[in-house]
């Protein structure tokens, strides 16, 4: 008996290597920086364009060759980069450093860097949301937030967005990307590791979120042009000794490897009879879940 | 020996039809989160259900191709049966020496979505009655047309555009005046003029647009001849499809012309659909068009008043059916408890899905669940509680189907039979729950039959009916019917609270006799258990209705037969009179819970949170 794990795009919340190509749009206007065919670094400017709170920078947020410009539109750049899909995001795509707040520091007295993209390994309190806003940051990686908390700050009816359905005139204030959903959940230790290892890097941030289509937020993290990306989608099938995440229950969170998948339907903790595995957890215990509330986390 | 013939579905391209004899049949739906195949056979020369599998639909990234996930559920089944169906990809068909193969396959599906019209003309207020009736059956979600004028465009209107190509319509309905009367406020000029500004609004993009173009939708006009010819004329010559004018008499041209649109429109841009599609010849049924034809199928069977209740992620279909037949549908299209959650959340208040709960929840919780799983469509409750939410959510999406625009469902008097299918009402813990939502959210009155499709193939067999009637006809009975819940009695009226509301006897086909004083606002059940056989007397308080009118008693002239629950008597009267304080509300969630036998391994305990 074997299932897949459909919750991300491909296949994984994470990708070591991927080869991306994404198109950046420019301030309205603003003339390209870049010609098609060069190389651009991940905090090259690409663009830029006086607003209102003076001089708009666009980076490339990537680091590989611009393919297409369209003057005044956008600029199109192809490179590698590690891939992290969140389960929800809001906002459209922004480049920047990635930025901790300090350990044991009040977040009501965060000072993020002007431009900067705000990680924090946990639910992501309002504060922490309208602090950064406050402080210039143009992006939220985290781990999870309340809904009413993220529709507050957004200004937006989440059931909405999923659907397709955002404001036109009020775009959300920040880019926010949640690795794990709405809820109380830690994020994922080998993706907070991983952005950890790249702090004060330029990275590019999408929030982008649908229900329809699977569309969901993603980081771009940039590597360099020689590095080998890995072929897309990912397995996604549920097979003995895969390392799988649960993402429902009273084991939310908990990841471990699968040990066996049985034949037959077992009862779940909501009492219901479904497919279901069992799994050798990182602390060595044995947990019965059902497959479907399982994430393949490679 | 039941068994059918018809003109053997084959794959295209192979060796001309055939007329044979269906001993086999394999079943495909294909919904928007699971697809479920089930092969019906011969046993002891009776068509049965042998075998059912469901895996999740895979018509998004990491997998944009449904023929997967169905290939799946198909490979499941010839594991657990032995019996090979699949070579090469291609459906074994007919049924070989050897026992590999079938000799024919059905599908249903709802994995597109409905098709989405937007309707607009002289007529759409007037007729929207009718309307909504010739459309019934099919899978269709119907939104007025918005009003649209010459660019340029305010906000307001520009948000109005953006949510319209959102929903990228696959077609816009013209229907043109009532015969005979008023033309109404907006004139067949005035529709085609937004018509024609709709299709140049849909048709732009702007340079950073990054989503595909949206198709164009079709043109449908119900109406007059000469009123078709006019709007023809308004547009610029567009092709349009034409259907007679609606009355009570003429529903079926307009069902007839928009019918085929949804496979074309709907179905053919999914991915993987054509693949799915080419293992039958048979065209593939809405899931609401098949479940609507085993409900009147079960409706003629027994002569009663049927609704079959299928809550799935995306969507939910109560489809009834009256004792002669006639077909009696409630939908919502796109309220579902997984894609649909949020629709429902824009629809009904935190509060009316929160009271259904026996336990704390707060409407962030409740939003929070509901958009988790609306992202994880493919997933279930992780937990009791989750298993409640997601049977709040299901309450009240069926209740918005009950009395959704165009449904005659609510005024079905008297409801004799409620099925529950489909993953949500026929998968649960206890048969309690299932009884408990179907209780909760129709409008049952006096005494009805509640069964649980426990295989869940129910949606499955109004297309089995297509191809092969009789099998159907026989796994419909046997299989989709598998869980008696057992009769329930619902009170309408009021006693006094404590006053007791119906004084109950059963009298066994032993001997034995049992009497039960239910009193009002209770919920109660009398042992009689699966295949027991009793006769009933019902003795109402004066104001209290058990279906015959106030007061009056009812006595069975012929031996009821029990199930999973027992008799329930449901004395809680009408509107559910919910407790207003949240300890109250709590305790009498977890009462009624334990009225019907959900012990405390079943039900949640303490904090939501």
């Amino acid at each position: 008996m074997t299932l897949s794990s459909l919750a991300y795009p491909n296949g994984r919340p994470m990708v070591a290597a991927v080869a991306v190509r994404r198109r950046r749009p420019l301030p309205a206007g603003a003339p390209a920086l870049v010609t098609a065919g060069e190389q651009v670094s991940p905090g090259q400017v690409i663009a830029e364009a006086r607003g209102e709170s003076g001089l708009v920078s666009t980076l490339a947020g990537l680091a590989g060759r611009v393919t297409e410009v369209t003057p005044g539109q956008s600029v199109t750049i192809e490179g590698v980069a590690t891939l992290i899909n969140g389960m929800l995001g809001i906002g459209g795509p922004v480049a920047g450093p990635l930025y901790f707040p300090p350990r044991g520091e009040s977040l009501a007295l965060m000072q993020a860097p002007r431009g900067s993209i705000v990680v924090f390994g946990q639910r992501a309190p309002l504060t922490l949301l309208q602090r950064a806003l406050a402080s210039g940051a143009v992006g939220v990686i985290a781990a999870s937030a309340s809904a009413l908390e993220l529709e507050g700050f957004a200004r937006a009816d989440l059931t909405a967005l999923l659907d397709g359905m955002a404001p036109r005139t009020t775009p959300p204030p920040l880019t926010v990307l949640l690795t794990e959903g709405l809820g109380d959940t830690k994020m994922n230790g080998a993706i907070l590791r991983t952005l950890e290892q790249r702090v004060n890097d330029v990275i590019l941030l999408e929030g982008q979120t649908l229900a329809r289509g699977n569309v969901r937020p993603e980081a771009l993290l940039p590597l360099p042009a020689t590095t080998t990306p890995t072929a897309l989608p990912l397995p996604t099938a549920l097979t003995i000794g895969t390392r799988a995440r649960i993402t429902a229950g009273s084991h939310r969170g908990a990841s471990g490897r699968i040990a066996h998948i049985f034949t037959q339907a077992r009862r779940s903790e909501a009492g219901q009879w479904t497919p279901s595995a069992l799994l050798r957890m990182e602390d060595g215990s044995l947990v019965v879940t059902p497959l479907a509330l399982l994430d393949n986390i490679g | 020996m039941a068994d059918a013939t018809y003109a053997a579905s084959r794959p295209q391209g192979s060796a001309p039809r055939r007329a044979t004899t269906i001993r086999s049949l394999l079943l495909v739906d294909c919904g928007s989160a699971f697809t479920i195949a089930a092969l019906i056979g011969m046993v002891d020369d009776q068509p049965r259900l042998l075998a059912q599998a469901q895996r999740p639909t895979t018509s998004a990234p990491p997998i944009a191709d449904v023929m997967a996930g169905a290939r799946d559920a198909i490979i499941e089944i010839e594991r657990i049966t032995g019996r090979g169906l699949l070579r090469g990809g291609r459906l074994i068909a007919p049924e070989q020496p050897d026992g590999a193969g079938v000799d024919g396959m059905a599908m249903v599906t709802s994995v597109g979505g409905p098709l989405r019209i937007f309707a607009t003309g002289p007529g759409r207020e007037t007729l929207s009655a009718l309307l909504y009736r010739s459309l019934a059956g099919l899978f269709t979600q119907i939104e007025p047309l918005p009003p649209l004028e010459e660019p340029p465009y305010d906000a307001a209107t520009l948000q109005a555009i953006a949510n319209v190509r959102t929903l990228a319509p696959h077609a816009i309905l013209v229907v043109g005046p009532a015969f005979g009367g008023s033309r109404g406020p907006q004139s067949l000029d005035a529709s085609a003029r937004a018509i024609v500004h709709w299709l140049q609004a849909l048709a732009e993009r702007s340079p950073a647009e990054t989503a595909p173009p949206i198709p164009a939708p079709q043109i449908v006009f119900t109406g007059q001849p000469e009123d078709a010819a006019q709007l023809q004329t308004l547009l610029g010559g567009q092709p349009i499809h034409t259907a007679q004018a609606l009355s009570p008499s003429t529903l079926t041209p307009l069902n007839r012309a928009i019918g085929p649109i949804y496979e074309a429109a709907a179905l053919h841009p999914v991915p993987g659909y054509d693949r799915l599609r080419s293992l039958t010849a048979t065209p593939p049924m809405a899931t609401i068009t098949s479940l609507g034809g085993v409900a009147c199928f079960l409706a003629q069977h027994y002569g009663m008043n049927v609704v079959v209740a299928d809550v799935g992620a995306s969507s939910t279909v109560l489809a009834g059916a009256t004792a002669q037949g006639e077909f009696v549908p409630g939908s919502q299209p796109t309220m579902g408890v997984g894609a649909g959650a949020g629709r429902l959340l824009r629809a009904v208040s935190a509060d009316h899905i929160i009271r259904w709960l026996p336990f704390a929840l707060d409407e962030n919780g409740l939003r929070e669940y509901a958009l988790g799983r609306a992202l994880r469509p493919h997933t279930l409750p992780g937990s009791l509680f989750e298993l409640e939410i997601e049977y709040a959510l299901a309450r009240e999406a069926m209740r918005m189907a009950l009395y959704a625009p165009g449904s005659r469902l609510s005024g079905l008097r008297p409801l004799d039979v409620a099925l529950a299918t489909g993953g949500v009402l026929a998968n649960t813990p206890n048969p309690a729950y299932a009884a408990m939502m179907l209780m909760d959210a129709l409008h049952l009155q006096g005494i009805s039959s509640l069964a649980q499709d426990t295989a869940r193939i129910a949606s499955l067999l109004g297309m089995a009916g297509v191809v092969a009637p009789e099998i159907a006809g026989h796994v419909a009975e046997l299989d989709a019917l598998a869980m008696p819940l057992g009769p329930v009695v619902t009170t309408s009226g009021a006693a006094q609270p404590g006053e007791v509301a119906v004084y109950a006897t059963l009298e066994y086909s032993d001997g034995r006799k049992l009497a039960l004083e239910v009193a009002q606002g209770e919920l109660a059940r009398m042992p009689l258990g699966l295949g027991e056989r009793a006769l009933f007397t019902l003795q109402p308080h004066p104001n209290v209705d058990v279906g015959l009118g106030p007061g009056q008693p009812a006595r069975a002239t012929e031996p009821i037969e029990g199930g999973a629950l027992g008799l329930v008597i449901d004395a809680r009267g009408r509107p559910l009179p919910f407790a207003t304080g949240l300890d109250e509300r709590i305790a009498q969630a977890l009462a009624w819970r334990a009225a019907l036998g959900v012990t405390s391994d079943d039900a949640p305990q303490g904090d939501g949170r």
